[in-house]
């Protein structure tokens, strides 16, 4: 259910404006990679584009492997089909379909073999959704949009999960739940690429980290070794941290 | 003035509105094209059901299977030429594009059908009820009947199959069903050919009443514009509804009134409706019901 990201010279270009020049970005199978960075640093940016995702039309170069074979330019709902599936910031599920609606709305998986989370499955992992299952997306609170967001996902059966910005507008319960449940399924096997704003909390579930700035990895690492980084320090975590 | 009878005449009439509307509807909700080709498609059908008993010897109810498949393929084609424009919502250009395309069709239809007025002749046209003060045709009955049923089917598509959900979330968020692994482009084929299909069977059920001409369609157009309108824009149920309405207004004034400013009066009451209640015609985030 793993899958292995190699991510070689991506940019992504908004007419004349590069917006993300990544020279390299790795995940490897059964981990959990975050990207940090402030407001604008191009978190979503580089993630969409390794999805072929955008609500803009971005010009995108760069190689993108998927378990070594290139899946550069594949259209966005064939990756999602070949298990590499996005989470978009905000708005992940369709406001006018029914929670149980957007949980059976997706395509069959072009590889049957993968483990597709079957609706129970998702209500398992986010037992408020089952008690919300005939109310519309649209009537949802920020944090059951996040979950039904991620358990759409988890019914493609993903073997690489890319999250964008999840924990965004959430209470911090709420952020803590939904960072825990994303180890766990890391944990039994699932490969995800964490984009979070939110250091601290990024911090506490992720196994490697990006720090991104101005559209290029500024550093890289380990937790462990990022926790220490001056630059980390100074502009996320506060100086209580050094 | 025989009550009973205007109210007949408005329910076939308001039938006739809805199904002719219910193509356009579906385009407006689904893919946010307005479609000012509409009538054109509209007159296509007619025409080549004619043309096809003509050639073919074969009866009229063959030539409307024949019809809504030619409807499906012209539809098909449309996807294929307005896909792009569609993806970018850019509703300009789509207006004058359709514009022109439904002036395109409308020159085809006069190279290839000629400037006569013709006959779309149904055996049921000639088939007459009387039920006390009220009389109506097989055909009337053939056409109301047919409406609510394509009606309910497309209810029944829309929120029961796994291909109508994926109408819906087109619908709402064309980028964000591509996340659900969707070919949307497969989606848009699908709507565009139902646009195609159901104009042109509305054609064939309408059309008999009266001769047809390849000049008909912008009258047409005009009409199924306001029900469109005032059914919500975009809204399936609301054309129903708006079809309906407009049908028996159109029958009571003309009755009451004068025919001659019925349609006059139609645009009032869509003036009138756009500028007292403007938020009641704003496409629904939920089209389908």
């Amino acid at each position: 259910m793993s899958a292995r990201l190699e991510v070689s010279n991506l940019r992504v270009a908004y007419g004349a404006s590069v917006a993300v020049a990544v020279d390299e970005l790795l995940v490897e199978p059964g981990t959990l990679v975050g990207v940090i960075g402030a407001n604008g640093a191009g978190k979503s940016t580089l993630i969409n584009a390794i999805a072929n995702w955008s609500r803009a039309e971005p010009k995108i170069s760069g190689t993108i492997r998927m378990d070594g074979d290139d899946i550069s330019g594949l259209a966005a709902h064939r990756l999602v089909r070949r298990g590499l599936q996005l989470v978009p910031e905000g708005r992940g599920v369709f406001m006018g379909l029914t929670v149980e609606e957007n949980l059976r709305a997706s395509a069959d998986p072009d590889d049957s073999g993968r483990k597709a989370y079957s609706i129970e499955d998702v209500y398992a992992l986010f037992p408020s959704l089952h008690q919300r299952r005939a109310n519309l997306g649209g009537s949802l609170s920020g944090g059951e949009r996040q979950m039904l967001a991620v358990g759409r996902a988890l019914r493609m059966a993903p073997k690489l999960l890319l999250l964008d910005e999840p924990s965004i507008g959430l209470a911090p319960r709420m952020v803590s739940i939904l960072l825990r449940t994303i180890r766990k399924l890391v944990d039994d096997g699932l490969t995800v690429l964490l984009v979070e704003q939110n250091v601290n909390a990024a911090i506490e579930v992720t196994d490697t980290l990006y720090l991104l700035e101005y559209g290029r990895v500024l550093a890289s690492g380990s937790v462990a070794d990022m926790k220490d980084d001056p630059r980390i320090i100074e502009a996320y975590l506060g100086a209580s941290h050094g | 003035m025989n009550v009973p009878q205007q109210l007949v005449n408005g329910i076939i009439i308001g039938h006739a509105y809805a199904l002719v509307a219910v193509g356009w509807t579906m385009l407006l909700g689904a893919a946010r094209l307005v479609n000012f080709g509409h009538g054109q498609m509209y007159m296509i059908g007619a025409f080549v059901a004619w043309w096809f008993m003509g050639a073919t010897g074969l009866p009229y109810v063959v030539a409307v299977p024949f019809a809504v498949l030619v409807g499906a393929l012209l539809g098909a084609i449309m996807q294929r030429l307005f896909l792009r424009l569609t993806l970018s919502q850019d509703l300009v250009n789509l207006m004058i594009v359709t514009l022109g395309f439904g002036q395109a069709l409308e020159g085809a239809a006069g190279l290839a059908f000629g400037p006569k007025p013709q006959t779309l002749a149904s055996p049921f046209q000639a088939m007459n009820f009387h039920l006390g003060p009220v009389w109506f045709t097989a055909q009337d009955a053939l056409q109301v009947i047919a409406t609510i049923a394509v009606f309910l089917a497309l209810e029944f598509a829309l929120n029961r199959t796994s291909f109508g959900t994926a109408v819906r979330m087109v619908a709402e968020d064309p980028p964000l069903t591509r996340l659900g692994g969707i070919d949307i482009s497969r989606v848009y084929m699908g709507i565009f050919a139902f646009e195609g299909a159901a104009v042109a069977f509305a054609a064939t059920l309408v059309a008999p009443r009266t001769p047809i001409l390849t000049s008909m369609g912008f009258d047409q157009v005009v009409m199924t514009f306001v029900v469109v309108v005032l059914g919500g824009i975009g809204s399936v149920g609301g054309s129903y509804v708006a079809g309906l309405a407009i049908g028996l207004f159109t029958a009571l004034f003309g009755a009451l009134v004068s025919p001659a400013y019925t349609a006059a009066a139609v645009f009032a009451l869509l003036i009138a409706v756009m500028v007292l209640r403007p938020d009641k015609l704003a496409a629904s985030g939920n089209f389908a019901r």
